[in-house]
């Protein structure tokens, strides 16, 4: 339809609009943008809407109906209905009659509102791990003393979960990783002719660092991300709650077994993925004529016991770090279908950073010493 | 003589071997409330899901204006989907969205109107149901019977014939379910909607149903005006009644 089908404009400054045969949602569109940008160029002392051909309107040409109604009556012009079909006419009414008050807009925050807002969101998070961290040694404490029963069951699902269903990518990523290391330090002690010590270097490398922090990237993936979105999921459903209200601590019945076999587990399994870095070496090494017999006593003469219990502490640390963060961030998983989603990446995000943090501080620590 | 918006003939359904439905067969007419009840289990919902195309029936027809939606392409099924809206059991809102946003989505969607039009409409499906004051609220931030409330709106945001409900009372106090009855009765008479309601409240059926079938071991049991079926002496709808007052009136 073009301008001249619709507008008829007089000399008195009084805008005649005429509406096609249908006013529907779906084919209002167009007309709706013409009509209201109409009014609001010429501003008409008086707008009329010629509804003769109008067999069918909905609530989107009701809606437009009253929107010209609301913009004259801004302008404190006039504004008529003419000839609208009975029908349409009892829907106008029954439509507008609908009483309410205006919608509360609540306002974007400016930017001091949002830095205070996130300065107290901080301290309240940190507030919530402090005291996370204090009630899970208090249970743990009442835990030692025999006086409540530990949940062996529970327990003993979660060290299988943890541990055996990540060997096959523990021994992968070890595996990889050993050859990577090895290939690349070959390349730079060959000048030296020095090819042995590549042993010393990824022995160093496996047993006092990267066994450790290789462990914890996997669990941070599987279980830091599995625990959030379980306890999220239990959380979404109540089932927490209900715990709560049945007068058992969620902290004893799902973090405690889980923390606890996370602790346990991660230093097993940095062993193991360190056992798997050597093979790595040893088939690079093999590659260079080294028999089993030489790689063997240069791996010896190379583990050096502290190394080894330094990992071993790093990897009871990050084990401690992954499993605390992914029960934290189940356990405060929010109400909304994203939230499941929001706490496990939240739970791998935050595993990563702090165990960026935490190793940074053992590593100097462990070098003052 | 009003026409039937809604035929459905000899639908048999089946979930893995059990089956749930047998040789359903009604039609609902335009502008009524149609109310389909049970108990617990009966397969109310299930029946309601093959209704607005969510499950394949095992054989049988649904005909919802003339468009048999089990055979239909899927052009011409989502032409006709987009003819009824749902308010689902829980609401279904999305939670990251304003209620107003959860309104204005539909039409987003499926029409071309510009950002103002949309919520000058939104805003008056909101008006309707009278919550147009919590309009930039979250779901989350809302009572149960304002959320059902506000999944009436979008389900009216693209002004379908037929508006289906599941359990729209579920989880209310009697003086909201009354409000909700109230509202369903004055759309029904205002908008000349068509409702199909799944309930089992015998408080709402007695008050706003115009028709009612129910349903009982997978099929049929009874068809008509729920008062004239409260008046048949002896049969199961007349004890299902009765039982019913009496454990809304405890």
């Amino acid at each position: 339809m073009t301008n001249l089908d619709i507008f008829r404009e007089d000399d008195n400054n009084c805008l005649t609009i005429i509406l096609p045969p249908s006013l529907d949602t779906y084919s209002i569109g167009p007309l709706w943008d013409q009509v209201i940008t109409k009014q609001q160029h010429s501003k008409p002392k008086k707008l009329v809407v010629d509804a003769t051909k109008t067999d069918y309107c909905d609530s989107a040409g009701i809606a437009l109906l009253t929107e010209l109604d609301t913009l004259q009556r801004l302008d404190q012009h006039e504004f008529e209905v003419n000839h609208l079909k009975d029908d349409i006419q009892s829907l106008l009414k029954t439509l507008t009659s609908y009483d309410s008050l205006p919608p509360v807009e609540i306002p974007e925050p400016s930017f001091l509102n949002k830095t205070g807002r996130l300065g107290v969101k901080t301290l309240n998070d940190i507030r919530e791990n402090i005291s996370f961290i204090g009630e899970f040694w208090t249970i743990f404490f009442w835990q030692c003393r025999g006086l409540r029963r530990f949940r062996w069951q529970s327990f003993w699902a979660q060290v299988e979960a943890i541990g055996p269903k990540a060997l096959p990518i523990s021994a992968l990523l070890g595996f990889v990783m050993g050859l990577i290391l090895s290939f690349q330090a070959l390349m730079s002690l060959n000048r030296f002719g020095a090819t042995i010590y590549t042993v010393n270097l990824v022995t160093i490398a496996l047993t006092r660092e990267l066994g450790a922090l290789l462990t914890a990237v996997i669990l941070a993936g599987r279980t830091a991300s599995s625990f959030a979105a379980e306890i999220g999921t239990m959380k979404i459903n109540q089932e927490v709650d209900a715990l709560t209200t049945m007068g058992i601590a969620p902290m004893h019945y799902l973090v405690l077994p889980r923390v606890i076999a996370g602790i346990l587990i991660t230093p097993v399994l940095t062993l193991y993925l360190i056992f798997f870095g050597f093979l790595g070496c040893f088939c690079v090494m093999h590659t260079q004529k080294y028999p089993l017999s030489i790689f063997m006593s240069q791996l010896f003469s190379a583990i050096n016991l502290g190394d080894l219990w330094v990992g071993l502490f790093k990897a009871f640390v990050f084990g401690t770090i992954i499993t605390f963060i992914g029960c934290i961030h189940g356990l405060r998983t929010k109400h909304h279908a994203a939230a499941v989603g929001e706490s496990t990446t939240g739970a791998v995000v935050s595993s990563i950073v702090m165990l960026a943090i935490a190793d940074g501080i053992l590593t100097v620590i462990f070098y003052a010493i | 003589m009003t026409h039937d918006i809604i035929s459905i003939q000899n639908l048999t359904s089946s979930y893995e071997d059990q089956l749930v439905l047998s040789d359903i067969s009604f039609s609902v007419k335009k502008g009524e409330i149609f109310v389909i009840t049970g108990a617990s289990g009966c397969g109310k919902t299930t029946l309601l899901n093959h209704m607005i195309g969510l499950l394949q029936p095992d054989t049988g027809s649904i005909l919802i204006d003339d468009c048999n939606i089990i055979t239909a392409t899927e052009q011409k099924k989502i032409k006709t989907l987009k003819n009824i809206g749902v308010m689902y059991q829980s609401g279904a809102l999305f939670g990251s969205m304003t209620i107003l946003e959860n309104v204005c989505m539909p039409l987003q969607e499926w029409t071309s109107l510009s950002a103002q039009a949309i919520k000058t409409i939104a805003c008056n499906k909101l008006k309707m149901v009278n919550l147009l004051s919590d309009a930039y609220k979250l779901p989350a931030e809302v009572s149960g019977g304002m959320r059902k409330r506000a999944a009436i709106a979008r389900a009216m945001a693209l002004d379908p014939a037929i508006l289906f409900l599941d359990e729209p009372a579920a989880g209310l106090d009697p003086v909201t379910r009354n409000d909700l009855d109230l509202l369903i009765q004055q759309l029904a008479n205002s908008l000349h909607l068509t409702f199909v309601i799944v309930t089992h409240e015998i408080s709402t059926i007695l008050s706003i149903a115009t028709d009612m079938i129910m349903l009982h071991d997978k099929q049929i049991i009874a068809r008509g005006h729920p008062r004239q079926l409260r008046k048949e002496k002896g049969s199961f709808m007349q004890t299902f009644f009765e039982k019913g007052l009496l454990n809304s009136n405890e």
